[in-house]
């Protein structure tokens, strides 16, 4: 009985131990993450669909409440003045959930582009999504194009062999459409 | 029951090993010639240059590892030969060199020399080079430059690339006759028969490969062709285009890669047939007889362990 | 064990007598997956060895206090600790080499050499001792991961640390940074480190 005591003694205070230090480097390291993935993940999509913008996208980034929730939104300037506006919206793709950004352009509310955030889809197959040769489909598209993929009616060509992925891709793009004018709002506002 | 254990090449008793190597290479003569006349020089220049890498590798090799220098049974001569043949004739020499000697090392040595090698040595040198330098691979860039006689579009990759409508225009009897693009010695498909038929008539190759190897391929493509023939090529077209023939008589009947009892054997080649058509229709490579082979070659030891009464028939051990 | 425990020959066995992979079989995965660049086989090399040698501290201090029974499920929870440390700072600090090497950094935690440092030595040895084993250890299997991912970026891609290292016409021997050429390129190697010894007992 004793010798149970000790293990459960034992194994309890190491797992403590471990469980405040890795609480304590995550919390010093947070911030820190977080930047690096904005520079590194969210940085290069931001750029490419809103690449005629001439402030610092991602210094620039604000939270936003619409109806209740928060988004994090990058706006595009071009001499002061926002022109364009892009975040992101997930969709549950093949292997998970596919978090795409949306570029819309204000002046003219036309879709600018996308870019792939994060995805687990199948390397070669559903992870083809984030090519360019895929997300280019939905590049300078007005906001009453049929978002959807062709075999569903839309203008979208699928990667082959990845129609859920694809799908899933337009679902998330539709969801943004929905969000925009919200966010329009809140922008002109400003 | 007492089972003799020994490793292959064991049939044949009476002959020796180097004889039923120059006799191998006796069958490959004809397609040789053919391809000197067709394409001249540059063929000749592929084969000689394969061979005596082949030749140096093995000595160079067998110094260093200080084992005895069995240069003399030929087998090295195969092995530069057989992967000559299934180069195209644009192939640069530093290719030729690199892909005969790792046959050679990788292939062959590394697992003990002759007689050791679980996979068909010719065709690891080739799989190597082929993945490393694809661009080299391409057929249809290998026929530029030359006055040919007949289409100078390599068939398999015409099928893969535009479907069964492109190859229309494809003779059977010119496929058979070897007037195709294809390696410089695999695409003479009737000269590869002459020679294989002639090694089986001789007994340095026994028939069950060959004849199983050709029944996988024409029930497995005759099974796509049958359901939708518009879309699928007739299987004899699959039988003499790429490696296949050279593959079904000189490749997969590699003594110590494939295996040596009757049953085991027609596995092996009906699982050659069948994976050849497989490859071709779902996989990236137009060509898919080596790999084929190479995926069979795996299974040997699996397939050796088939010995009396499979099906409950009687059978004679051999 | 025959040998004087000497810091400097924990240290140094490292390097060449158990010098892992090569003559300890262990960690093979990472040294298979992540070799293909010089900087991913040097960043995992490091990250290991950092694991290395505080799991093999951490063990060897409070050996004395760990129950025999549940000795295994304290190790791995003192190893998966320092492997989620070395993440989160990897992912801080150097986010591209974090991208790369990806789902093979948490796959420390089973790298059998820690484990295995840690059941073999740390729990049977003193601190100072452990500590120079676990960097030696882990300082060899840098070497190695650097030695083996050079020899594949090289002819692989014809460039070191991502600068064109091979002349202007050189193509790329694409077969070493596939699958099949970290196999072929490993059992190369191990056969060589056998034959070494071999020819050098065979000498005297």
């Amino acid at each position: 009985m004793k010798e149970y005591i000790r293990m459960v003694v034992v194994l309890t205070v190491i797992a403590t131990v471990c469980g405040f230090l890795l609480a304590a480097v995550r919390k010093g390291t947070e911030t820190r993450i977080e930047e690096q993935v904005l520079l590194y993940v969210q940085g290069p999509a931001v750029n490419k669909v809103l690449s005629s913008s001439t402030n610092d996208l991602i210094q620039d980034r604000q939270e936003i409440s619409v109806q209740g929730q928060d988004y994090l939104i990058f706006v595009g300037e071009r001499n002061t003045q926002p022109w364009a506006v892009a975040f992101e919206r997930t969709a549950g793709g093949y292997g998970g959930d596919i978090g795409v950004l949306v570029g819309f352009d204000i002046e003219r509310d036309i879709v600018t582009g996308i870019g792939i955030l994060t995805h687990s889809e199948t390397p070669g197959l559903g992870a083809r999504v984030s090519e360019s040769i895929f997300t280019d489909n939905f590049n300078n598209k007005t906001l009453n194009a049929n978002f959807n993929v062709k075999q569903d009616g839309g203008f979208v060509d699928a990667v082959s062999g990845a129609t859920i992925s694809s799908r899933a891709v337009c679902s998330a793009v539709r969801k943004s459409l929905e969000l925009y004018p919200e966010i329009k709002k809140e922008i002109v506002k400003q | 029951m007492k089972l003799i254990v020994s490793s292959p090449p064991h049939w044949h008793a009476k002959i020796d090993v180097a004889k039923i190597h120059l006799h191998l290479i006796i069958a490959l003569i004809p397609a040789v010639l053919f391809s000197v006349y067709t394409y001249g020089i540059h063929s000749a220049r592929v084969i000689a240059l394969a061979v005596a890498t082949a030749v140096i590798s093995e000595i160079l090799i067998r110094r260093l590892l200080k084992k005895p220098v069995t240069i003399d049974d030929g087998s090295a001569i195969l092995i530069g030969l057989l992967f000559a043949m299934i180069m195209p004739t644009s192939t640069p020499y530093w290719l030729v060199v690199i892909g005969t000697f790792l046959s050679i090392f990788i292939g062959r040595e590394i697992f003990g020399g002759l007689g050791c090698n679980p996979m068909n040595p010719v065709i690891v040198g080739w799989a190597i080079t082929r993945i490393s330098w694809p661009n080299y691979f391409n057929l249809d860039l290998a026929s530029v430059g030359y006055n040919l006689d007949f289409n100078y579009r390599y068939p398999l990759a015409l099928l893969k690339s535009g479907g069964v409508d492109q190859i229309a225009d494809f003779a059977l009897i010119d496929l058979l006759l070897g007037k195709q693009v294809g390696g410089l010695g695999s695409a003479a498909a009737i000269f590869l028969v002459i020679g294989g038929v002639y090694i089986l008539y001789r007994g340095f190759i026994t028939w069950e490969i060959p004849l199983s190897f050709t029944v996988g391929v024409l029930a497995m493509a005759s099974i796509f062709w049958l359901t939708d023939s518009s879309q699928y090529a007739n299987p004899v077209f699959h039988l003499l285009t790429g490696n296949v023939i050279i593959g079904i008589f000189f490749l997969a009947t590699d003594f110590s890669s494939s295996p040596f009892n009757r049953w085991g054997m027609i596995v092996f080649g009906l699982g050659c047939g069948i994976l050849t058509i497989i490859l071709r229709i779902w996989s990236i490579y137009p060509d898919g007889v080596l790999f084929a082979i190479l995926i069979m070659n795996l299974f040997t030891p699996l397939l050796d362990k088939i010995h009396k009464k499979p099906l409950h028939l009687e059978i004679k051990e051999l | 064990m025959a040998k004087a425990k000497s810091i400097s020959y924990e240290f140094f066995k490292g390097f060449w007598e158990i010098l892992p992979p090569f003559r300890l079989v262990l960690g093979l995965c990472p040294m298979l997956a992540v070799t293909k660049y010089v900087e991913n086989g040097l960043g995992m090399g490091i990250a290991t060895t950092f694991v290395l040698l505080f799991s093999n501290i951490i063990i060897s201090s409070i050996k004395s206090v760990i129950p025999k029974k549940v000795r295994i499920a304290s190790y791995i929870v003192i190893i998966a600790t320092f492997v989620v440390i070395v993440e989160l700072v990897m992912q801080a600090f150097f986010y591209s080499l974090f991208e790369k090497l990806g789902i093979f950094i948490p796959l420390i935690v089973v790298n059998c050499i820690i484990l295995g440092r840690a059941e073999a030595f740390a729990s049977k040895n003193p601190i100072h001792l452990s500590a120079a084993d676990g960097l030696g250890i882990g300082l060899g299997y840098t070497m190695s991961l650097f030695f083996i991912s050079a020899i594949r970026e090289i002819l692989g891609a014809g460039t070191f640390f991502g600068m064109h290292i091979m002349w202007g016409s050189y193509e790329p021997f694409a077969f070493m940074i596939e699958a099949p050429g970290a196999f072929i390129c490993l059992g190369l190697l191990l056969a060589m480190m056998n034959l070494i010894p071999n020819k050098l007992s065979g000498a005297n």
